[in-house]
């Protein structure tokens, strides 16, 4: 055992340390003399820097650009240190520092510049937005314009990049000069809706068709009319209710789907809404007719920008008086025929409500029901409705029918 | 002693795999916990050693449950998939079982007979059946089953103290704890306890001559011999408990359970809940329950006297909550974490070589002798028939629990989600299942998409799913107000977890999403409807995790492996030579305890028989009872509630037949009206509870007062319903009410509507969207926007409107601060606003500040439930200023505007009017918006109303409102400085696009009304249409 102890012991003492380097010392007599270098070139082409090192040592080149730096090294020809760096790692324009070093003493330093390749244009690239604006000339896309080299280096200032904008009906043709490798113009809506087409170009390089809606602007009073069957008040029919073409204030349709808010007002004071949505400009609205009669005024409302003339409409009752007929015992009541306008059965679904009191006046039950081929029935049995007076209460369509009945037990059973 | 194989074994191994191995195949999936398993399966599959999993609950470690049949159905889905390594661990967990169950009749009995009558018991055992086929409890059953295996080796151990066998039993131990926490733990108290007494009173035995001679003394002196032995093995299976999932235990600790408890089904009182009392008493206990004095006669003999006790213990707390002994116990915290069905799982199989035994004498031992001596042969024939019959009916009648009574939904088609996860970069958000049931696992585990939901509860991190008793978001409509409490938080406030698809198989929750401003994207292949949310940002490309030591991982995916790589290599030798009989090994030491079976005592059969006609009449009490129930005519209350449950469960023909039939309604009349009726209450309502006053009632007639609460997923609804009652012939029945006889004015007519369509993406690619297909956002403005305090409560109010001419989903968020410009809450609307706009529609909102139910006040938890209940969030300083900020997004959708306000009535306090749907879709929910309006037009409050009946195409329905005491509200402030539209401040936008804004437009449309604290309402009306055409 103690043998393990002894090799494990050995192993781990032997398995710490340092290497140890010596470093390499920087001659004392190095000099160094710039043979050749470059100031500028345009993308695409390679940059080669001679240096004359006296010293007996191998210099490497560190190129600083935008995505980091590289590291060259030489090809050396006695003294003359010959770096050649490839077209492909400076194609992007701009200033590129450089600086030569041996063993981390930095000898030179210098930098050169790379030009966008001007004569390659090969495309603008283009923002345009917002994508849709309103009419009136007030509002506007901003068109953004990036031409850029094949290198997708953004052209010199002063590039000049020619707009064109086609509205309404005509094409419009616009320069203008980059400035930072950049240019933008604000496109302004004209007073009609519709749409704006634009695309730039420079250098004979043409950019894709770019487009803004216009969409038109703030909606300006309009006229309402109404629609119906007949004037009676049958709870039945429908009113329509319809706006002309709403336009804006430069004379455009109002867009698709704007809302208009039909708000009526009965004569009671309660006000009843209805709403639509526009097409081509014109909104419909439909409400029923009301159950008794009313007189409606009614106004239309593109709420903060517009609204329309009040339209008044009357309705009149639709049923007359009706018959109650109770059976012997008063314990069935028979509510009808209710007739219509023009003596017809009333349409089914007239609600009718019975209201049951004692002969106190207290009120005790409420029965609702719907009209049927004219006719609405209650049955008031016995076992809910002991014998005794009482006072009822039948509406139906706004009118009101009271009686004294005396409630008596059914004599067949 | 029999030689060569036993048959019986063979017998039970071959029918057990054959039964059990070919029905997983259709009950595995559908139980309630199998797919877990998978889900946890495919996350080892896809990063063994990285314990922490994104796509539950935020993210989640999957170091909260033993990993070791996870890790194995892992790695045999390399072989074959997910399903094929579920369904070959299933296998051999039926293996284990068999097996085990074997050997533990083995031990107890020392006759290889009843060892195999036992095994063929634990074959048919109702409580396998559930455990497996119903419940799914993989890794219960392997630990369980090895368990049993294990306590041989722990026999022979304590007994012989050859170190062989410490060695075994040790290393199924670790097995068992890497397969399950809970039963080794509880493993040890009930079944490793009683084996060490059973081992002490064995060595006793030899010493004494018979067990009459052994007293306490003896027992004690063995128990001395012994105590090395014990401690050892007690101490080195502590240490292998605690190492083998180390990583777990830390994570308990460190993430402890502190969440509300989910109520279980197995701690209800079993006579109030007879649907527990019957999945989690009766099918565990099945036949067993008419044997119960024989085996306690069995336990309560000397020798197995610990065993005795133990199962006493388990008898006991296996009851759950009928009796108050198991929570006294257990203690409170106890009692609510553990599922107290499992003491049942254990009684029952413990119980297992009683039973073996108890067959065996009465198949061909003593006791057919003795039953066939005193009662005849034809009578123990019949009672023979008696329990076969009895097992197989539970045998079959358990297996067809999931057939009659699914837990689970139907079956989905995933594939459909998958690929559409997939596309589009869906999956940069989250998403959330509504109405998937357990299979949200399996979906979960297809796709690398994230959810807020998950399925293993003890896992679940958010404090809205902590402090509420819900497993899941996705069954939240059966966890009532507590889970559609959460889930509403989870809607409303999407963007907090990235939300934005919803999945949804349930068309109960499609109210709550349409309101909380959700829309239907589309409806995938398999019926599922896919819902989205607009204005939601993506995940972050980064996502915060726990991350834990790296030893811990390398523990957590090493060790589960490999304890059952080493107990394979130690008990495989064993194995081989009992199986293939190759070398004979020597007679083992629980063999020499068997005992003789002759002579059985003649009042063992006279109790037994006592007690199995005791359960019998408690059987039948039980189905007289049910049959008395449902006995729905007998009394005006019976038939009320017999109607409404049949109303409440859609059985439309059963609710028919209550109806009075002199007043005949015919059935075909009665179903279309009934179907024709859509709305809140019809279509999307669950009832809750109803309570039922007769008035007036005479001999033949009654007036009913119904007060009826019925859960929808927006709010509780209460409903006071009138019924007359007749009785005829004996029989009670309803009359029917009066029809509604109303008839639309036209047959056919037509309707003009602007529709939108919006591309997506123009421009097919694989990348972002290109920005020449991305929409302007609509521009919208506030009109006003208050800050008021109302009852105690703090609200933004206001007035928006769509000011672009493009359609508008708007989002608001408002967040309240402090005079120190401290922020205190943020929120974002509900259902109080139109979330879709038409160009120049305008919309009241209101924001209330909701804060996570609950959390303050863990015991104020209300009994019953209600979806509305509402939290206010406890601010700890007074707000004095908000912020508001605005969303709109591009709506194509759900712009229906045919919904009308007609006839209206106003008194003091109540309006009363008629919705008329003026359009061509049926508006299934309308919500009434109502606004408050002081003397000068100004907003001074908002208020809703859901109206409860759906609105048909040309049809009326009445409504009505009560009007709000609003004279006490306060408003703090209703600055427009900090609103934000799209960004961007509100009052640019108001002077840019309407410059010239005619204020009195929304004055001028307000209805004049003389109320506390307003002078004005405004109505406005949001319709959900259930069904779109």
């Amino acid at each position: 055992m103690g043998r393990y102890i002894f090799i494990g012991l050995c192993f781990v003492l032997f398995s710490c340390g340092e290497e140890v380097k010596t470093p390499a010392a920087v001659p004392n007599d190095l000099s160094t003399t710039i043979l050749n270098s470059t100031e500028t070139i345009v993308a695409g082409e390679t940059v080669t820097l001679e240096f004359d090192i006296r010293g007996g040592v191998e210099p490497i080149l560190i190129l600083e650009k935008s995505f980091g730096p590289l590291l060259f090294h030489p090809k050396m020809n006695d003294s003359v240190a010959t770096f050649s760096i490839p077209a492909s790692h400076i194609q992007q324009s701009g200033v590129y520092n450089w600086q030569l070093t041996v063993l981390s003493k930095l000898l030179e330093v210098g930098e050169f510049k790379v030009l966008p390749k001007t004569e390659k244009t090969v495309g603008i690239e283009t923002y345009f937005g917002p994508r849709s604006i309103r009419a009136g000339g007030d509002d506007f896309s901003m068109l953004f314009m990036v031409p850029v080299d094949i290198y997708d280096n953004p052209l010199p200032d002063g590039t000049v990049v020619s707009i064109n904008k086609q509205m309404d009906q005509e094409v419009k043709v616009i320069t203008a000069l980059t400035k930072n490798g950049y240019v933008w113009k604000n496109l302004f809506s004209s007073e009609r809706a519709g749409r704006m087409l634009v695309n730039t170009s420079t250098n004979n390089i043409h950019s894709k068709e770019l487009t803004s809606m216009i969409s038109p602007s703030n909606s300006v009073d309009f006229k309402i009319t109404y629609n119906r069957v007949h004037d009676f008040a049958d709870g039945n029919q429908v009113v329509i209710f319809k706006t002309d073409q709403i336009k804006d204030r430069f004379g455009n349709t109002v867009s698709d789907g704007t809302l208009v808010n039909f708000s009526i007002e009965e004569d009671k004071g309660t006000i009843l809404k209805t709403k639509g949505s526009t097409i081509d400009g014109v909104a419909t609205g439909r409400i029923l007719h009301p159950t008794e009669a009313s007189d409606w005024r009614v106004t239309a409302y593109i709420t903060g920008e517009a609204k329309s003339n009040d339209a008044t409409l009357s309705f009149r009752t639709a049923v007359g008086d009706f018959e109650v007929q109770f059976s012997e015992n008063n314990r069935f009541v028979r509510v009808g025929p209710i007739l219509g306008f023009m003596d017809q059965l009333v349409p089914d679904g007239l609600l009718i409500t019975l209201e049951v009191y004692d002969k106190n006046g207290k009120f005790i039950e409420k029965a609702t029901t719907n009209s049927s081929k004219g006719i609405g029935l209650f049955d008031m049995e016995e076992r809910f409705f002991p014998n005794d007076d009482y006072k009822i209460k039948l509406t139906a369509a706004g009118i009101q029918r009271e009686f004294q009945v005396a409630l008596t037990s059914d004599e067949l059973e | 002693m029999m030689k060569g194989t036993n048959v019986l074994l063979v017998v039970a191994l071959f029918v057990g795999v054959a039964f059990h191995g070919s029905s997983i195949f259709f009950t595995l999936e559908s139980t309630y916990d199998a797919l877990i398993h998978l889900f946890f399966a495919d996350h080892y599959a896809n990063s063994w050693f990285e314990p922490w999993d994104y796509r539950w609950y935020t993210g989640f470690t999957v170091q909260g449950y033993p990993p070791l049949v996870h890790q194995l159905i892992g790695i045999l889905s390399y072989i074959g998939g997910l399903k094929f390594g579920l369904f070959t661990v299933g296998m051999l967990a039926i293996l284990l079982y068999v097996t085990g169950a074997y050997r533990f009749g083995l031990l107890m009995s020392g006759d290889k007979k009843v060892a195999g009558y036992t095994a063929i018991l634990a074959v048919f055992s109702s409580t396998f059946i559930e455990t497996l086929h119903i419940f799914g409890q993989l890794p219960s059953i392997s630990a369980l089953s090895i368990l049993l295996h294990s306590m041989t080796e722990i026999y022979l151990w304590l007994k012989t103290g050859k170190r062989r066998y410490f060695f075994t039993s040790l290393s199924l131990i670790a097995v068992t704890v890497t397969s399950h926490h809970v039963t080794p733990i509880f493993g040890m108290v009930f079944f490793i306890f009683p084996l060490i007494g059973m081992v002490v009173m064995d060595v006793s035995r030899d010493k004494v001559d018979s067990y009459q001679n052994l007293t306490f003394k003896v027992f004690w002196q063995s128990f001395r011999q012994l105590f090395w032995r014990i401690v050892s093995f007690g101490f080195f299976s502590l240490i292998l408990i605690v190492t083998c999932i180390l990583p777990y235990w830390i994570n308990s600790k460190k993430n402890p359970i502190t969440q509300v408890p989910i109520p279980h089904g197995s701690r209800d009182n079993f006579l109030e809940v007879t649907s527990s009392g019957l999945v989690f008493f009766m099918i565990p206990w099945g036949i067993l329950l008419f044997v119960l004095p024989y085996i306690f006669y069995r336990f309560y003999s000397k020798r197995f006297l610990f065993f005795g006790l133990s199962m006493t213990m388990l008898t006991i707390l296996g009851t759950g909550g009928t009796t108050p002994i198991p929570l006294k116990l257990l203690g409170e915290t106890a009692f609510n974490i553990l599922t107290l069905d499992r003491f049942t799982l254990w009684a029952t199989i413990m119980a297992l070589p009683i039973f073996g035994e108890f067959a065996y004498r009465m198949v061909e031992g003593d006791i057919k002798q003795k039953i066939q001596n005193k009662f005849g042969s034809v009578y123990h024939r019949i009672l023979g028939g008696f329990l076969a019959g009895g097992i197989l009916f539970m045998v079959i009648f358990t297996m067809s629990l999931g057939y009659f009574r699914p837990s689970q939904p139907q079956k989905i088609n995933m594939l459909p989600i998958v690929n559409f996860l997939n596309q589009d970069q869906h999956d940069r958000w989250r998403y959330l299942p509504l109405g998937f049931g357990d299979q949200m696992a399996w979906l979960s585990a297809q796709t690398k998409a994230m959810t807020v939901d998950g399925n293993y509860h003890s896992a679940r991190r958010l404090p809205e799913l902590t402090t509420r008793a819900i497993e899941r978001l996705e069954n939240s409509k059966f966890r009532g107000v507590e889970g559609i409490g959460s889930l509403q938080q989870f809607l409303t406030v999407p963007e907090k977890y990235n939300l934005k698809y919803i999945f949804s198989n349930d068309k109960f929750y499609d109210p709550l999403l349409y309101f909380c401003g959700w829309q239907r994207l589309q409806q995938l292949e398999n019926g599922i409807m896919v819902w989205e949310k607009l204005n939601v940002p993506p995940m972050p490309a980064i996502l915060p995790k726990d991350d834990v030591p790296k030893w811990s991982k390398i523990m957590w995916g090493t060790i589960p492996i490999l304890t059952v790589l080493i107990a394979f290599f130690i008990n495989i030798q064993m194995l081989w030579i009992r199986v293939l009989k190759s070398r004979k090994i020597p007679i083992a030491d629980y063999f020499k305890y068997k005992v003789s079976y002759s002579k059985f005592p003649g009042v063992v059969i006279v109790v037994n028989h006592i007690w199995a006609l005791i359960v019998l009449v408690c059987l039948g009490f039980g189905f007289y009872t049910f049959y008395m129930h449902n006995a729905s005519q007998r009394s005006p209350e019976n038939v009320i509630t017999a109607y409404y449950n049949a109303l409440d469960f859609k059985e439309f023909e059963t609710a028919h037949s209550f109806l009075d039939k002199e007043k005949e309604v015919p059935i075909a009349q009665y179903m279309l009206e009934v179907s024709v009726t859509d709305g809140i209450l019809s279509s999307y309502a669950k009832l809750d509870a109803m309570s039922i006053e007769i008035t007036n009632e005479t001999d033949n007639g009654a007036k009913a007062v119904v007060e009826t609460d019925w859960v929808t997923p927006l709010e509780r609804v209460h409903r006071t319903y009138y019924h007359d009652l007749v009785k005829r012939k004996g029989d009670w029945f309803i009359q029917p009410s009066y029809l509604d006889t109303d008839i639309p004015p036209d047959q056919l007519f037509s309707d003009n509507a602007t529709k939108f369509y919006n591309h997506g993406r123009r421009r097919i690619t694989t990348q972002q969207t290109h920005h020449e297909d991305v929409l302007k956002q609509p521009v919208l403005e506030v009109l006003s926007a208050k800050l008021v305090r109302y009852n105690g409560q703090y609200s933004v109010i206001g007035e928006l409107q769509n000011v672009d001419n493009l359609p508008a989903d708007v989002v608001i968020k408002a967040t309240l601060y402090n005079d120190d410009d401290k922020e205190l809450a943020n929120y974002d609307a509900k259902y109080h606003m139109k979330h879709k706009l038409m160009p120049m529609e305008t919309t009241s909102f209101k924001i209330n500040f909701e804060g996570i139910a609950w959390s303050q006040t863990k015991d104020t938890i209300p009994p019953t439930f209600n979806p509305d209940e509402f939290t206010p969030i406890e601010l700890e300083e007074q707000p004095t200023k908000f912020n508001l900020q605005c969303a709109g997004n591009v709506a194509n959708t759900d712009l229906y505007k045919g919904l009308t306000l007609q006839s209206l009535d106003i008194e003091d306090c109540e309006v009363v009017g008629e919705l008329y749907n003026s359009g061509i879709q049926e508006v299934t929910i309308p919500l009434l918006l109502a606004s408050y309006y002081d003397e000068e037009k100004k907003l001074v409050w908002v208020d809703h109303k859901f109206v409860q009946e759906g609105v048909r195409v040309q049809r009326k329905q009445p409504f009505s409102y009560d009007f709000l005491n609003v004279a006490s509200l306060k408003i703090i402030n209703s600055s427009l400085k900090n609103c934000f539209v799209n960004g961007l401040p509100n009052t640019s936008i108001a002077e840019k696009v309407i410059p010239n804004r005619q204020e009195g437009h929304v004055g001028e449309q307000l209805q004049p009304v003389n109320g506390d604290g307003f002078e004005f309402v405004k109505f406005e009306l949001n319709s959900y249409i259930g069904n779109p055409k």
